[in-house]
């Protein structure tokens, strides 16, 4: 038997945050994004996986949806994959409903409205753990015949917790499930199915309400959060500082080895002034950014994130933003790619428009390394009222920048971008829960592995490129300035500084802007290229460097253009695909560079005048 | 080292770098001159930002 021909394709389906991604990664052995708070996955994802008869499973995730009425469009691909609506994909041989068990009262409808469509189903009954945690006793054999469909136990993010799927799937032949009557009170079936089925506790304030009394009061929480943020920032600097030491004085030692064992000519100034002091400058942030996702992740996983959510909501709304905005934001900390792609889950096309523009406003990681080198080269380590780093809050500033900057700029497209209606901020608040090692260990793995691979990737090719570019044309027998400025990049960059030195930029700078168009680090990395090839950085310590050449003018100046960094092709082009045409991307990139130059203009002069 | 063994290096080298480049810039270009399908190379939503990494992980499993 062909195994593919004959490959039962289901489809995880359910609310959002009930555990589908997580099942998803269970079954398949991936490693799709998964946190605590609805919303995260606004694709269809695919994957297969074999049942021990040898069968083959054919899974796909979708979005999580409340009902088959789409409001948003990652909700329409949930419908239409269930209702096979779609050209591109097949309808489901079977749905798995994916259910959590510490929230059926709202959970159960959807899959009462799922029974409707007459595909073979079974209800996964997820975080049966933290149910019987908080004291929920279900009859899973009653919640079964309620709902007229079979009922398996699963425990996502257990290492066995999908066993009992995989038995069902392996052993039962998929049954359709009978179909309600016309016109059933999909409510009302709920409430008599819970009132068979399921004993809750006495009612009793829930540990999730002592602390949300803190942690979402209006002056409290915002406090808590405020807190919680200085905090974050401080241990990026105070933190990382032993570990990249470490990684500077390795490369160090590094570009001196080869320098010293490898034969004069070009291949030695590759990888001594390139590969080494370009790739592995950028390499030195690694602490730093690990640092930050651990607290990224930690608050995914809790469960606090979408609590700051409904903290930050009246901020957002008086800005014109959209309560869903807040993951899709959130997502562009990391990068604004997958930020703006969760703009799908937005409805309003709108506030779908807006956030999409704001979302590059957002400190993406890749703006890391440069606010850490510049901080670090520019901005003294003293305490502050004797708790806070000065670097720490610096860096703090910098993101809240770009966080104010965001919500301006909402507030004055509103005043362009005529609205359709309203939307309140709807988001259902997930249980705290404590951080699970392994998750956050698997996160900051993965998020080592995607740097490391960009470090060694682009950003290693364009360190290259750019050593090419910085050291030919070689200078002319009877040369007298630095032989650096007879090549393309002294050439382009003497050309360039023109237009940015009145923002204080020096040519140097100018050359490493163009290949951060790439990647944003690449600008680290260009630097650090550019001044080894001029011979004035060897080994590693670009900051001293840079701090000896520029004025602190310049360095906020940077700092500043860096807070709006029009420049990155990848955010650009899924703009393009989000909007599907070239006019956002033109708003986008012209309203972001004028934001750039204009705060780089006014931090630069306001600098010098007080300097 | 024979200076054009060195030269042959470099310039491999540097071929290979334009070449990751190209990846990363015009992902459809590089796409086409491979002569991939550029539907395929996209299922799953990736962008070629090569950012997160995960877009299309599970579908080529």
């Amino acid at each position: 038997m062909n195994s593919t021909s004959a490959a039962l394709r289901i489809a995880l389906v359910g609310n959002p945050n009930s555990g589908k991604t997580a099942l998803f990664n269970r079954l398949t052995g991936s490693r799709q994004k998964v946190a605590n708070y609805a919303g995260v996955t606004v694709e269809r994802k695919e994957g297969r996986f074999e049942l021990p008869s040898g069968r083959h499973v054919q899974v796909i995730d979708l979005p999580g949806a409340y009902s088959l009425t789409a409001t948003s469009p990652d909700e329409a691909i949930t419908r239409d994959v269930c209702m096979g609506l779609r050209n591109d994909q097949d309808k489901p041989d079977m749905l798995v409903c994916v259910v959590d068990a510490t929230n059926l009262r709202l959970h159960l409808r959807f899959a009462l409205e799922l029974r409707q469509l007459g595909l073979p189903m079974l209800l996964a009954l997820n975080m049966t753990d933290a149910a019987a945690r908080r004291n929920i006793r279900i009859d899973t054999a009653r919640l079964s015949e309620g709902l007229g469909m079979p009922v398996v136990n699963t425990v996502a993010i257990h290492h066995d917790g999908a066993q009992a799927l995989v038995a069902s799937l392996n052993d039962v032949a998929p049954a359709v499930p009978t179909p309600l009557p016309e016109g059933t009170d999909l409510h009302g079936l709920v409430r008599q199915v819970l009132t068979d089925a399921v004993t809750l506790p006495i009612d009793a304030p829930s540990l999730d309400e002592r602390i949300d009394r803190w942690a979402l009061h209006p002056v409290w929480g915002m406090l808590i959060l405020a807190v919680a943020m200085l905090l974050m920032f401080q241990a990026v600097y105070a933190w990382a500082a032993p570990m990249q030491d470490a990684i500077e004085a390795g490369m160090g030692w590094l570009g001196e080895v080869v320098g010293n064992y490898m034969p004069d000519g070009p291949l030695r100034g590759l990888l001594v002034d390139g590969v080494i002091a370009g790739a592995g400058g950028v390499l030195v942030f690694l602490p730093q950014i690990l640092l930050l996702f651990l607290f990224i992740l930690a608050l995914e996983e809790s469960g606090y994130l979408p609590r700051a959510a409904v903290l930050l909501d009246r901020f957002m709304v008086a800005a014109g933003l959209s309560g869903r905005a807040f993951i899709p934001m959130l997502s562009s900390f990391a990068c604004a790619v997958p930020g703006i792609m969760a703009t799908r889950s937005i409805q309003d096309p709108r506030d779908r428009l807006i956030t999409i523009l704001v979302a590059p406003l957002m400190t993406c990681s890749a703006r890391l390394p440069v606010y850490a080198l510049l901080i670090g080269a520019f901005i003294p380590s003293r305490q502050v009222w004797g708790i806070f780093n000065l670097q720490g809050l610096v860096l703090f500033a910098l993101y809240a920048a770009g966080i104010v900057s965001a919500l301006i700029v909402a507030y004055v497209s509103k005043l362009f971008i005529k609205a359709t209606n309203e939307s309140a901020l709807l988001l259902e608040l997930p249980s705290y829960r404590l951080p699970r090692i392994r998750n956050i260990a698997i996160g900051l793995w993965e998020r080592a592995q995607i740097f490391l691979r960009r470090v060694g990737g682009i950003i290693l090719a364009l360190s290259v490129l750019l050593w090419f570019i910085s050291t030919y044309p070689t200078p002319p027998a009877d040369w007298t300035a630095p032989a650096i400025d007879y090549s393309f990049a002294g050439r382009i960059g003497h050309a360039l500084a023109v237009v940015f030195e009145p923002i204080g930029f020096t040519w140097q700078i100018c050359v490493a802007l163009i290949p951060g168009l790439a990647a944003r680090e690449v600008a680290v990395s260009g630097l650090a290229t550019v001044y080894a090839v001029a011979g004035g950085e060897e080994g590693g310590q670009l900051g001293g460097m840079l701090a000896s050449q520029w004025g602190l003018p310049t360095a906020l100046s940077l700092l500043a253009w860096y807070v709006f960094a029009p420049q990155c092709i990848s955010t650009l082009a899924i703009i393009k695909r989000e909007t599907n045409g070239w006019k956002m991307v033109a708003v986008s990139a012209f309203y972001l560079t004028a934001l750039a130059y204009g705060a780089a203009w006014i931090t630069y002069r306001l600098a010098l005048l007080l300097a | 080292m024979n200076a054009i063994i060195q030269n042959v290096i470099l310039v491999a080298i540097l071929l290979a770098a334009a070449g990751v480049t190209l990846k990363k810039v015009a992902p459809n270009l590089w796409n086409k001159a491979l002569g991939r399908n550029a539907a395929s190379a996209s299922a799953g939503g990736c962008s070629g930002c090569s950012t997160c990494g995960g877009c299309d992980k599970a579908s080529s499993r």
